[in-house]
């Protein structure tokens, strides 16, 4: 069902109980404030910390709904005539912010815990280019900011017109490409295999195994210092898993028109849209405990994506998945690849004295459109780009390569989490290799559109 | 010498006829660097002969290590500075580098996003430049130190020419 379109052409607000929101979730935070750092207080002026706090939390939330109730009524947004979104806003230093609607990157729908208890979400509206490049509206019902969103996406793809846009390449994938209208659901990741991936992972594993020692080593010695590793041992892991967990639950992956649409989180529920145009490489992870599950983890860099808590350019497409399931969102991806028989040139056996432990793993394949990398022995990857997306090529050989005629061959993508590089390659090949792909990235570059 | 090295001479071998070296003028400048940081080593190094309660040897073995590495550097520079080289293609330009981990970098002109020119002021005295050229990749370590200004403009300028043609022609 594609919602109703909404009139954006009169200025509008975001919804009136924002202020009343905005000073609910501002409650959690000052009591704990005024209940913990301010103890010695309540203390001195006896008076009960729960109570105390209590008003003082209430307080500082009316403070907050006052004000913020006076910013609502500052902040309109609508699109002007030359079809920017506009969001005026501030109220003693007025902000107009014009954000041109052709260059737009993303709009996410983001629900914080407090607020989608109430109800309300909001939306972050992010477009291409250094300044007034991002909005948010705060705060909006679920729905309308759905409706919003959409007229908004709309917008955006009407004025993303190849014609008049021939230098802003990726906003004309995003508008040329035809996929179905409505989003087609792709995978979901469920909570006991996300919850066992994280656990079975090497890193945790090894420093889990580590803790038990360090516990086993306190008991039997009786001294504590084992017990302070152990605490980081074992404190490390449990955090990372835990913000993991919270960060991937619930995690869904969709097909829309303009192009992966991400949504994950427990606490924090994410909207991502990840336009298939910007994706630059893909990478599958698998650890060594994952692969009797036959498990992968996919990952991407996207160019032009960063900021707030995120590494720049990355985006987990699927935090663990089935390999079937893993390789039917590759083909999405990048349509046409097929891992299972890509001609893989492995590295020669001379590179077990380089790499001992993954030399056997080490191989690179190239193919019309493609280029792929392989490494790693405990945990796995496949890393695999477009030749349109390289960049430069870089061949590097160290002291040791040298004297057993291996190098390495770099493939470079924009910066992100994967990273393309054939480790250790036959040193006789690895020149035509390197000039090779120079010339695929040039070509594939030239007919790519 | 190992049975390798013509499969590296291979790898590594320039385009056409040869490399285009950089100016040895490079070895100087970083000759003088190496000399100003070498100031701070006989500033840290003057102490242990002037001290009383240290012993001489620890003296006599930090001078000259030192020196072993103040002269053992000094002729690695020389070295160093005579692998820079590049070659421009007719799609895309090659830059080597190194002696004990060599390199060679090959970007393609529609790749370039920019080309910066800069010359601190060691090399401004001493009149060389530095060529280095960017894409969308981070990674990408395309640098090429030590070219006459002149030619440096040159050749930053014909890469900004191609560079705009190719993206052009998309």
């Amino acid at each position: 069902v594609i919602p109703a379109p909404v009139d954006l052409s009169t200025p509008r607000r975001t919804h009136p109980a924002s202020p009343v929101v905005l000073a609910v979730r501002v409650i959690p935070v000052v009591y704990l404030g005024l209940f913990f750092a301010a103890g010695g207080i309540w203390d001195a002026v006896r008076f009960p910390a729960v109570l105390g706090a209590g008003i003082g939390a209430v307080l500082i939330a009316g403070v907050t709904a006052l004000f913020g109730w006076w910013s609502w009524t500052k902040l309109t947004y609508h699109i002007d005539t030359d079809g920017d979104l506009r969001v005026d806003s501030g109220i003693f230093q007025r902000q107009a912010r014009r954000l041109q609607l052709s260059r737009l990157q993303s709009v996410d729908v983001v629900a914080p815990l407090l607020a989608r208890l109430l109800g309300f979400v909001e939306l972050r509206i992010e477009v291409a280019g250094a300044g007034d490049s991002r909005a948010v509206l705060r705060y909006l019902p679920r729905a309308q900011a759905e409706q919003l969103r959409e007229t908004i996406l709309h917008r955006a793809e009407r004025l993303a017109d190849p014609g008049d846009d021939a230098h802003d390449e990726d906003a004309r994938d995003v508008a040329t490409a035809s996929p179905p209208p409505e989003d087609v659901l792709l995978a979901t990741v469920p909570t006991g295999r996300l919850l066992g991936s994280l656990l079975l992972r090497t890193s945790t594993v090894t420093l889990f195994a580590l803790t038990v020692l360090f516990v086993i080593f306190t008991i039997r010695t009786q001294g504590f210092a084992a017990l302070a590793v152990a605490l980081v041992t074992g404190g490390v892991p449990l955090f990372a898993i835990i913000g993991e967990f919270l960060t991937y639950s619930d995690f869904s992956l969709r097909r829309s028109r303009d192009g992966l649409r991400l949504r994950h989180g427990l606490l924090q529920t994410q909207t991502r849209t990840v336009p298939i145009g910007r994706i630059q490489a893909v990478e599958f992870i698998a650890p060594l405990l994952w692969r009797r599950f036959d498990w992968v983890r996919v990952q991407a860099t996207v160019a032009g994506v960063g900021g707030e808590g995120q590494e720049v350019g990355r985006a987990v497409l699927l935090p663990v998945a089935p390999r079937d399931q893993a390789l039917r969102i590759l083909g999405e991806v990048i349509p046409g690849l097929e891992l299972d028989t890509l001609p893989w040139v492995n590295a020669p056996a001379r590179a077990r004295w380089r790499s001992p432990i993954q030399w056997r793993f080490l191989a690179w394949a190239a193919i019309d459109d493609i280029i792929a990398t392989r490494s790693g022995r405990v945990t796995r990857r496949i890393a695999m780009a477009p030749h349109a997306r390289i960049q430069s090529v870089r061949l590097t050989e160290g002291p040791w390569q040298r004297r057993l005629g291996l190098a390495s061959v770099a493939f470079d993508v924009t910066p992100g989490p994967v990273a393309l590089i054939a480790l250790n390659t036959d040193l006789a090949i690895a020149r035509r290799l390197a000039d090779d792909e120079a010339d695929r990235a040039r070509q594939a570059r030239l007919h790519h559109r | 010498v190992t049975s390798h090295a013509h499969e590296v001479d291979a790898a590594f071998a320039p385009p056409q006829e040869s490399w285009v070296r950089v100016s040895p003028k490079l070895i100087t400048a970083r000759r003088i660097t190496l000399s100003l940081v070498y100031l701070l080593v006989i500033g840290s190094i003057a102490p242990l002969w002037l001290v009383p309660r240290i012993p001489l040897w620890i003296a006599i073995v930090s001078t000259a290590l030192a020196l072993v590495i103040y002269v053992w550097v000094w002729w690695l520079i020389g070295r160093r500075v005579r692998s820079y080289g590049y070659a421009e293609r007719a799609d895309d330009l090659l830059v080597v580098s190194g002696i004990l981990v060599r390199r060679l970098v090959i970007v393609p002109y529609g790749r370039m996003q920019m080309v910066d020119l800069t010359a601190g002021p060691i090399d401004r005295w001493l009149g060389i430049a530095t060529v280095q050229l960017h894409t969308a990749a981070a990674t990408t370590d395309a640098t090429i130190p030590g070219l006459p200004p002149d030619d440096a403009a040159a050749l930053r300028d014909r890469l900004a020419a191609r560079g705009e043609e190719r993206t052009a022609g998309m």
